[in-house]
């Protein structure tokens, strides 16, 4: 007995150790996570959705275990990036001039790496990379990859700044393509020394994951060309999903040999409901079939700086009802902004040491932003798979599935109806990833909640250290009392059989007592006459 | 002593003579409300986030965004918008003229920036004062005797309870329609009751004040159907000549315009967030389970979940109601029918449900907001006693089944039908009009609670419910004062 428990620690001591050795990317950035990077923009210009940039370079950070802060130009103030390891300069709105001169001197001086993104490099930038810019018009362009084998089409450019004359030393990440010739060509990412410059920055697609790269090389210091898996993850499942559909996508992702996650929200109470019952059973079958769990974080209503009790308590239920039930999510998903929050970092995001952030919603809800952010043992980078679907020229990336610089979720929305699941599962085929699988490649995670620490290990979900066996129909540990309609004493009183004729008949009573009071009245008065 | 006798008499009646029940009451009520409402610390009532709906479309705007208080405490001091409005009406009402008419006073004695919600207190005062007087009038007019300043006094107690009052400083709906139900239900009492020497007066003002109250707020829309009920007993009245019966049957029509036009008029949104609150509020509500029921009635069973949920979270909610989504999958499939139909199998959740409205039929206060400013040092959702003396005894000792109201209704009717029909014997209209009051109050009695459970669920309830309360204390107090003053079984005849 005592020798088969050594045994298992020294299996998962072996596992944790083959799995150190099989990501070593991991094991470095790990520790770099004392690096700060001050993300300073000029403007969210939300006209343009530009704002969606400023969210997905905090994502990338945060996925590169980079804490980031984030600071708009005018409200930089002298001295303030000495606090920090790395700068970024992100230019949204071309038409505006950064004018904080401060910014301008302390970016200047500052020895650690910085780079720039979009237009307006300025001529101490250039000089810092150390080539000649030059500026190109009305393109159409095409991304391609360092051996010509990747190529995406970007959107039309009215106007690009792109380097020449680049020095011998200059790292250079991908190229862009005229189409007009196809002999010229720029380069797209480029390191040269502590300094980089990436001319345009998409939140999807083949630009999305070179200008990954590049990041990762000037801010993590990849040397190697570090690589991540996609997994394979179904977004926007709710405990109201159509919950067929999802048992069946689970059943067939199963038995294609397809490991994947999904990211799903749950509720609170209700979990003698027939419908919750249902819920969690099909995510137990989810669990048994190769695929993980993610807890999506509420949607957000009127939340106010003090919500963070409320906040912390519901998660803290989730996370337990869930366990309850055999639902070990094995990290929490978010949109991006939950992050820069530091009502939801502290009350919910901190209790996963695995995350998965989603491209923001349209509108977002701050409880208390701060634009600072935290790290996570491990955090995927969420990106519409689609997004890597569309090419224009040559074969779509997932076509060639080329690998990621940084742990990255492709993600699909929950299919909706019988024709979106034929179609979602017409999608997936047609892309040849290598999904990663969460039982034999994801960093072992843990959740903490109170009372539930759920770890996840090498495909073995742990409940409070002791692993679990996931089952078809799972007895709950604690039955709930049936939810009764609340009463008052009043209430109750009235609720005894009968009352209710008593009380009619005491108002009876009283009416034919006063009708025989007034009759005798008539009565006496005609005598009275 | 004979002298003193004399003396103490010829005051009395003195006294008769320059404060009369009406005044009398107005009085005290004014006293009682002046001090609730505006002497610091004021009162009132917290936004339970309904108030956007009558601030940003009359140039209302909140001052700090980040500091104002929701639910806890009573904001006094409102932003005036100094530039162009952009904000539009999000619903069909007759609330902005009272509050515009509460702007245009707060620009005139006291800014053009900064708004007091006092002034929105003081046109619901003097709106209610003129309707309790009124209402005063018509239940004692025309005896002279003394317990008439006993029936102004229940007046005081029933209606001047701070439970109604606290209402005045809000941006809310209901204390207009409070004020509007005083002087509809007056002024037909007062034609009952031969009060002036012309009708047309009395008929103008209930026709207007009807009309106001009916525009007050979508959900009074079904409030026309009650009215006209009150109005019929108007065709009673003694020769009625062709040109006034065209009259008053245009005033019937132009009452059901209104209610029709309230109704059609309730935006998209609310329409959506009514669908959303009927199901989550109500048809999950009082069930073990709902999961199987639902899906027996083509819905899926997963939706059972959202149970209780708000169609705009208060902070955190599994699911955007109001996203695409819960539209496409849920609203959609929801709408009158369904609910309908689904009640119409359950009864016995139905059932339920009305006795759940039927205990929150006498709770006027509203538990859920608070009644004092931050300013006052009093703690969150903190609830004024001062003066609640008949809202509290009703919380607590009226019954809580609908059934007994029910049976309440009966009773009423009944009485006043035998009022009716002594008084069609003699040739009298006072019955007749007294018989459809209370007849058309007791519809509110009843039918109210029925709708807001089938439209909105135990959503809001208690504010849903507001007008219920109000004609039960109406239908009391004439049916007291009737008694005091001998003509509850048939009309008042002098010499009795």
């Amino acid at each position: 007995m005592h020798n088969s428990k050594h045994l298992g620690r020294l299996l998962i001591l072996s596992i944790t150790m083959l799995s150190l050795f099989l990501f070593p990317i991991v094991a470095h950035a790990e520790q770099t996570t004392s690096n700060r990077v001050l993300l300073v923009y000029d403007s969210q210009n939300k006209a343009h959705q530009q704002e969606t940039k400023i969210a997905a370079i905090q994502r990338i950070l945060t996925s590169l275990q980079i804490n980031v802060k984030t600071e708009t130009a005018v409200e930089y103030h002298a001295g303030q990036l000495s606090h920090y390891q790395g700068v970024i300069t992100l230019i949204n709105w071309q038409q505006m001039k950064l004018t904080n001169t401060s910014f301008l001197r302390d970016r200047q001086n500052f020895t650690g790496p910085q780079l720039h993104v979009g237009p307006n490099l300025t001529s101490e930038e250039t000089a810092g990379l150390q080539a000649t810019p030059q500026k190109i018009y009305q393109q159409q362009l095409l991304l391609t990859g360092e051996n010509d084998k990747l190529q995406q089409l970007l959107p039309f450019q009215q106007s690009l700044t792109v380097l020449t004359n680049l020095p011998a030393n200059a790292q250079v990440i991908g190229h862009l393509k005229a189409q007009s010739s196809v002999l010229r060509q720029y380069p797209y990412g480029t390191i040269v020394g502590n300094h980089g410059y990436l001319p345009d920055f998409n939140t999807g697609g083949y630009s999305l994951m070179l200008a990954t790269r590049t990041i990762a090389k000037l801010f993590a210091n990849q040397k190697g060309n570090s690589t991540y898996q996609p997994l394979l993850t179904i977004t926007k499942v709710t405990p109201y999903s159509n919950m067929e559909l999802l048992d069946q996508l689970s059943q067939w992702l199963y038995s294609k040999g397809l490991p994947f996650a999904i990211s799903t929200t749950t509720v609170e109470g209700k979990s003698n409901f027939h419908a919750f019952q249902r819920f969690t059973k099909v995510l137990r079958h989810v669990e048994n079939r190769g695929g993980v769990i993610f807890l999506k974080t509420p949607v957000v209503g009127g939340v106010m700086s003090s919500s963070g009790p409320e906040l912390n308590s519901l998660m803290d239920s989730y996370i337990i009802q869930s366990a309850q039930n055999q639902v070990f999510p094995v990290g929490i998903s978010a949109p991006a902004y939950w992050n820069q929050d530091q009502v939801y970092r502290e009350n919910a995001l901190t209790k996963a040491d695995q995350s998965l952030l989603l491209p923001n919603p349209t509108t977002v809800k701050y409880a208390h932003q701060d634009n600072q952010s935290m790290t996570f043992k491990n955090s995927f980078y969420g990106v519409s798979a689609a997004s890597f679907n569309t090419s224009d020229s040559g074969q779509p990336l997932s076509l060639a599935a080329p690998s990621f610089a940084i742990p990255t979720a492709l993600t699909f929305t929950m299919p909706n109806s019988q024709t979106s699941l034929t179609d979602l599962k017409r999608r997936i085929e047609q892309m040849n990833y290598h999904w990663l699988d969460p039982a034999a490649q994801m960093t072992p995670t843990m959740i903490n909640s109170g009372t539930a620490t759920i770890s996840y290990r090498a495909g073995t979900y742990f409940l409070n250290g002791r692993a679990q066996e996931i089952k078809e129909q799972h007895q709950q540990a604690q039955t709930l009392k049936a939810v009764k309609p609340r009463e008052l004493w009043v209430n109750r009183f009235f609720k005894a059989q009968g009352t209710v004729l008593m009380f009619f008949f005491v108002i009876a009573f009283i009416i034919f007592g006063l009708l025989i009071f007034v009759g005798r009245r008539i009565y006496v008065k005609m005598f009275k006459r | 002593m004979k002298q003193v006798k004399q003396r103490l008499s010829s005051a009395a009646s003195y006294f008769q003579r320059i404060v009369p029940p009406p005044l009398f009451a107005t009085l005290i009520c004014a006293a009682l409300a002046a001090f609730v409402l505006f002497v610091s610390p004021i009162n009132g009532l917290a936004d339970n986030g309904d108030f956007y709906r009558a601030l940003y479309s009359n140039g209302i705007y909140k001052l700090s965004e980040a500091n104002y208080s929701y639910l806890d405490f009573v904001t006094q001091k409102f932003g005036l918008m100094k530039y162009f409005n952009e904000y539009s009406s999000v619903n069909f009402s007759s609330q902005p003229l009272f509050v515009k008419l509460a702007v245009l006073l707060n620009k005139l004695f006291y800014s053009q920036t900064i708004f007091d919600i006092r002034f929105m207190g003081l046109v619901n005062y003097v709106l209610y004062l003129g309707g309790i007087y009124l209402l005063t009038d018509a239940l004692t007019y025309p005896t002279k005797k003394w317990h008439n300043y006993l029936i102004a006094l229940l007046v005081v107690f029933i209606m001047g309870d701070s439970s109604f009052t606290l209402y005045f400083n809000s941006f809310f709906a209901e204390p207009q329609m409070l004020a509007l139900t005083l002087y509809s239900f007056s002024s037909i009492l007062l034609i009952a009751r031969k009060r002036y020497r012309h009708n047309w007066p009395l008929f103008l003002l209930f026709i207007v004040s009807t009309v106001l109250l009916i525009a007050n707020k979508s959900q009074n829309a079904p409030l026309a159907l009650s009215f006209i009920v009150v109005a019929t007993g108007l065709f009673f009245l003694p020769q009625l000549k062709k040109v006034k019966k065209i009259y008053l049957s245009a005033g019937l029509a132009l009452l059901l315009l209104t209610g029709g036009l309230t109704y059609t008029l309730i935006g998209k949104e609310f329409v959506d967030i009514n669908s959303y609150q009927t199901f989550s509020h109500g048809v999950l509500l009082q069930t073990e389970d709902p999961s199987k029921e639902l899906a027996k009635n083509g819905i899926d069973e997963q939706y059972a979940l959202m149970q209780e949920q708000d169609y705009y979270p208060k902070q955190f909610a599994t699911i955007q109601a109001s996203g695409k989504y819960v539209k496409k999958n849920l609203i959609s499939k929801l709408g009158f029918v369904w609910v309908i139909k689904y009640y119409a199998t359950h009864l016995k959740q139905f059932g339920r449900l009305l006795d759940v409205a039927a205990g929150d039929t006498m709770l006027t206060q509203v538990k859920a907001v608070g009644d004092y400013t931050k300013d006052s040092g009093a703690r969150p959702k903190k609830q004024l006693k001062f003066f609640t003396g008949y809202s509290q005894l009703m919380g607590a000792f009226f019954p809580q089944k609908f059934a007994f109201n029910c049976l309440l209704a009966v009773v009423f009717l009944t009485i006043y039908l035998i009022g009716f029909l002594n008084d069609l014997q003699k040739n009298q209209f006072e019955g007749a009009l007294r018989f459809f009051l209370v007849a058309g109050f007791l519809t509110i009695f009843i039918f109210v609670p029925i709708i807001s459970i089938i439209g909105d669920g135990d959503a809001d309830l208690a504010k849903h419910l507001f007008m219920v309360p109000v004609s039960l204390d109406l239908i009391f107090l004439l049916f007291i004062s009737d008694i005091f003053n001998h003509r509850l079984w048939h009309s008042d005849r002098e010499g009795d």
